[in-house]
């Protein structure tokens, strides 16, 4: 069926090196050169006067009409679809390819369609695989709980996700390609832009949160704001593109400061108090201890991690009665860890040596039936019992 | 600012506010919607932002022209109601749209 084209026709198509095919206006197929062959495994012979349909296939819930198109971007061959439209085509085995196609006329008055095909089948595959990558790395850093900004080697604001939204009271659309100056106290600018400069220039390729000292951010509403960052720099094509995660510190510092004040109301508490009053672990061993139990141990006696029963003040006056007053604090101790409260009149040696006689509590500090903590009280009543 | 309802195939819904004058592949690749690729950035030469519009929306978004129903014979699973998402210009009668997604655009 190759009889419309000449012999040197022929030469010069099966010499192509791209796989081409020559295409009547009916449809059918007249030649295909030996690159073709070798992409779809058909020969000439097999092929030769059948409908193209036979390797270009329309695929389930396709309308194509393939020798409709093929007339289309022989008529124009600068075609944008050129790049953009595939058509699927079938080897001898039942393989499917994609394939990228150039379309010409080759005679007049008679048209004929020479069509070259190119296997884009991987290179559309790893684009599709980059492309669904990318799809869901940009989804995770969209909904990141810290405010994600990127830019550009201009520093101009190339991605905002949802919280940079939220943080700087802009969104996206608004400030993707502005500079990143808007985002910046107008006093901070000049010094924050010599950071990134020397960020660029410098080795480190990234900088966690803690790892460098606060900056600050300017929102939509001129409210500056704290803030913390991780960023890191990746050169493309030798340009820089940088990114942030930023993180809003005021909450961090309130509570901060929250702890800080309660800790002191605390402390001033338990330092007021007339009786003695240490905080144990569950294990026995010393939190903390208030001011008048300290000075019941004495002044210069660290008390602070040291088993409760371990204490100096538990020496008795012989070997025996210490060892006896420490095992029974310890057994007093390890029943308050498992939840009961135990009240007793208990013999100190304090600080300068005296003997103390003191009304003792341990009590254990429960939540969902687990010991936190175990408070131990003593209150002196040596004068009272020596009145008696 | 308008919004659209993209639904994915697997019926998972995606509100998104699309600027008027912008289009609705835009709006989706603009807000990471999966399921509309946009391979040629709009030129309406690719077929990959394949969508189906409801009937009640179907005035409203207008006819598709000759180049669009002719890239549409590249996408798959083509019904009545199929459009190029490249070739719906957002306005704010377009403001409550629903599109639903094909199961694939390649």
């Amino acid at each position: 069926m190759a009889d419309v084209l000449s012999g040197s026709d022929l030469v010069l198509l099966e010499a192509l090196p791209e796989a081409t095919l020559v295409v009547a206006s009916d449809g059918r197929i007249r030649f295909l050169n030996r690159a073709a062959t070798e992409l779809l495994g058909h020969d000439d012979a097999e092929l030769a006067g059948e409908p193209v349909a036979r390797i270009i296939v329309p695929q389930a819930g396709q309308r194509l009409d393939v020798v409709a198109w093929l007339a289309r971007w022989a008529d124009d061959p600068a075609s944008p679809q050129l790049r953009y439209l595939t058509l699927t085509g079938r080897t001898r085995n039942g393989q499917q390819l994609r394939l990228s196609v150039r379309v010409a006329r080759l005679f007049q008055p008679e048209p004929l369609y020479l069509v070259t095909m190119r296997d884009v089948t991987a290179e559309q595959r790893e684009h599709q695989d980059v492309r669904h990558a990318y799809l869901v790395m940009s989804r995770i850093l969209a909904i990141s709980d810290d405010a994600i900004v990127n830019l550009d080697k201009d520093r101009n604001i190339t991605f905002f996700n949802r919280r940079a939204e939220q943080l700087f009271g802009h969104r996206a659309e608004d400030v993707l390609g502005r500079p990143l100056d808007m985002l910046l106290p107008l006093h901070h600018r000049a010094r924050h832009g010599a950071h990134i400069d020397a960020f660029e220039r410098g080795k480190s390729p990234s900088r966690l949160m803690g790892e460098r000292g606060e900056i600050v951010g300017l929102t939509s509403a001129g409210e500056e704001v704290p803030l913390e960052a991780s960023i890191t720099k990746v050169f493309i094509d030798g340009e820089p593109t940088f990114s942030a995660h930023l993180r809003d510190i005021r909450p961090r510092k309130e509570a901060e400061r929250q702890l800080i004040e309660s800790r002191e109301r605390f402390r001033t508490v338990f330092d007021h108090a007339m009786e003695a009053i240490a905080l144990l672990d569950p294990r026995g061993k010393v939190l903390e201890l208030n001011e008048s139990a300290q000075q019941l141990l004495g002044a210069d006696v660290v008390a602070e991690g040291r088993y409760f029963w371990e204490l100096p003040w538990w020496h008795g006056v012989g070997e025996r009665e210490r060892a006896e007053a420490r095992r029974n604090a310890e057994d007093n101790v390890s029943r308050a860890a498992d939840g009961e409260e135990i009240r007793l009149r208990a013999e100190l040696v304090d600080g300068r040596s005296h003997r103390r006689v003191i009304d003792f509590s341990l009590r254990p500090v429960r939540t969902e039936g687990r010991t936190l903590a175990i408070v131990a009280e003593g209150r002196d009543i040596t004068a009272i019992v020596g009145r008696d | 600012m308008p919004r659209v309802t993209y639904v994915e195939a697997n019926g998972t819904e995606h509100v998104v506010n699309v600027p008027v004058g912008s289009t609705v592949m835009q709006g989706a690749v603009n807000n990471l919607v999966p399921g509309i690729e946009g391979d040629c950035g709009g030129l309406c030469a690719c077929a990959t932002c394949h969508v189906y519009i409801p009937s009640e929306w179907a005035k409203r978004c207008g006819e598709p022209d000759e180049l669009e129903t002719n890239i549409l014979d590249f996408a798959f699973d083509v019904r009545p109601e199929s459009r190029l998402a490249c070739q719906i210009t957002m306005s704010e009668a377009l403001d409550g749209l629903v599109v639903r997604m094909p199961v694939r655009q390649y």
